[in-house]
């Protein structure tokens, strides 16, 4: 029974955190390609998340909804960058007038689902079923299993893309050097544009698998989430793909461990071990566990 | 014959003015110094013709009229620009930064023109995974120019290659371009504060006073004049 229950609490935090890690993903994916944090991500999956609920409500199979929330998701982020972003200068010119612009779209995206969609929570199924695999005495969920495998796919995925690719090579050119990017014949704004769209996508992704763990969609669902995020890209290193995500894994599994074993850190406290955990982390290595420090000789 | 021509250019930052209605040309195969103290509009003019800021009058390329165009375009066309400080991705490594060079080419090209330019500077091949920012001033410098190189450019704009370097290493990087020159056939257009090694390997200069063109002709009239000689050769 102690085992099971280890077992249980272990996938319990491996499903919150492998949410939070999909969302860093997104966070990073936006800092490495433009060196600017958007605080609108987890509004911005929320959103499309909402679109997906629309699109189920008309008939579509959850699973399709998904990923065609997942496709507009990658426009509204692309688009967000060209018609915003860009027209402030990004983030060589401006980067704090940017920050705040994000924070403004937070807001903006939270009261626009909130009028078109109703702030009343929707209903929706589980993306992989209800169906559950018996482990060592606990019963996993194939929803966990398949959230996990969607997110080896997208390491994987965009390991190869950053360091493989000359998509990927365009995008870290252009993170550290625009002006030099643009001097060796690389579209700038086309190239981030892309990144956006690609951020905006997985956070779309972050996003549906929220709602098809609470059953729900709601205006307010991606709100801790974001903050855990964040706190998974600072954990792993901002400039880390699959640093935000061991930092996501770890902040879920750290904070379901500490809540379910530690009986003076009941359910009321559970932010904080998480938080602890990025403080100690942060004390030693404060460029995150994978984050490069920068090397730069005059 | 020319492959850049610019005439009556007129650039600058918001409404400050930095050139003054210049015109200059560089010849097929040609090196052209432009000499300047701070401040002339060395940096402004290399920025003009690359396209990186917006300018009046005309440049022509290749017999073509390009004022107003893109970096990105102008690359295609085969204008390079070493900018100011060098401008390497710091977070890349040497390989990647040539290959980032080579963007607008094949993946064929670039593999065999990084070869190429890893032979040419040895000390990049030495250090191919090596991140640039970790590298010393004068090898970032090797690395911009090679970087450049990696789009098979007929112009190479260099934006004081001596900026930061030890003087023998100035003088290296000078020979190193010098001997690309001679070997492709190359035109270079290169902005310098130190007159004398630029002038050793130029065929023609022009002098840049705030942002206007004082004086031009060969390097041994320009080496041999003594305004210039006071002015810009410390002599």
């Amino acid at each position: 029974m102690t085992v099971a229950l280890f077992v249980q609490r272990v996938f319990d935090g491996l499903q919150a955190g492998a949410i939070y890690a999909i969302l860093a993903l997104a966070i990073v994916v936006i800092f490495r390609a433009s060196g600017l944090l958007n605080f609108a991500q987890g509004e911005l999956a929320m959103f499309t998340t909402f679109i997906a609920w629309a699109l189920l409500d008309s008939g579509l199979p959850w699973w399709a909804a998904t990923i065609l929330a997942t496709v507009i998701g990658f426009g509204l982020g692309a688009i967000l960058y060209r018609l915003l972003i860009v027209r402030l200068g990004g983030a060589a010119a401006n980067p704090l007038a940017i920050v705040i612009v994000t924070i403004g779209l937070f807001l903006m995206l939270n009261d626009g689902a909130g009028i078109i969609w109703g702030s009343n929570p929707a209903k929706v199924p589980r993306l992989f079923g209800d169906g559950r695999v018996e482990l060592l005495g606990a019963g996993i969920s194939v929803q966990v299993l398949g959230l996990l495998g969607v997110l080896a796919v997208l390491v994987i995925g965009f390991g190869l893309l950053f360091q493989r690719t000359k998509l990927g090579l365009a995008l870290r050119a252009v993170t550290s050097n625009p002006e030099s990017a643009a001097l060796a014949g690389i579209k700038v704004v086309t190239t981030l544009m892309i990144g956006w769209g690609l951020a905006a996508a997985i956070g779309s992704l972050a996003g549906t698998f929220t709602a098809s763990q609470n059953l729900s969609v709601d205006t307010n669902m991606m709100q801790i989430t974001l903050i855990y995020a964040f706190a998974a890209a600072t954990l792993g290193g901002f400039d880390s793909p699959l640093g935000a995500v061991i930092g996501g894994l770890v902040i879920g599994l750290v904070s379901e461990l500490v809540v379910g074993y530690v009986s003076i850190i009941g359910p009321d406290l559970r932010l904080l071990p998480g938080f602890v955990l990025v403080l100690a982390v942060l004390l030693v290595r404060p460029q995150g566990l994978f984050g490069s420090a920068k090397v730069a000789r005059a | 014959m020319s492959l850049l021509t610019l005439a009556d250019v007129r650039a600058g930052y918001g409404p400050v003015e930095v050139l003054d209605g210049l015109g200059l040309r560089v010849d097929q195969g040609e090196i052209v110094v432009v000499l300047g103290a701070n401040g002339a509009g060395k940096t402004t003019l290399l920025r003009a013709i690359s396209g990186m800021i917006p300018l009046h009058g005309s440049v022509c390329f290749d017999d073509v009229e390009v004022a107003g165009r893109k970096p990105e375009e102008l690359v295609r066309m085969g204008m390079a620009h070493v900018p100011q400080g060098r401008g390497t991705f710091n977070d890349l490594t040497v390989e990647e930064n040539l290959q980032v060079g080579g963007f607008a080419r094949s993946a064929d090209e670039v593999a065999e023109d990084l070869d190429r330019w890893l032979d040419v500077f040895p000390r990049l091949r030495e250090r191919r995974d090596q991140t640039a920012g970790s590298m010393s001033g004068g090898e970032q410098q090797m690395l911009a120019i090679a970087r450049a190189l990696m789009s098979r450019p007929r112009l190479l704009l260099l934006d004081e290659p001596s900026l930061g370097l030890a003087p023998l290493i100035t003088a290296d990087v000078f020979e190193r371009i010098a001997q690309i020159n001679a070997e492709l056939g190359m035109s270079v257009l290169v902005v310098e504060q130190n007159a004398n090694l630029a002038l050793s390997i130029a065929q023609r200069g022009y002098v840049l006073e705030t942002g206007s063109i004082v004086a031009s002709g060969s390097a041994e009239e320009l080496s041999a004049d003594d305004a210039i000689r006071r002015a810009y050769l410390g002599v």
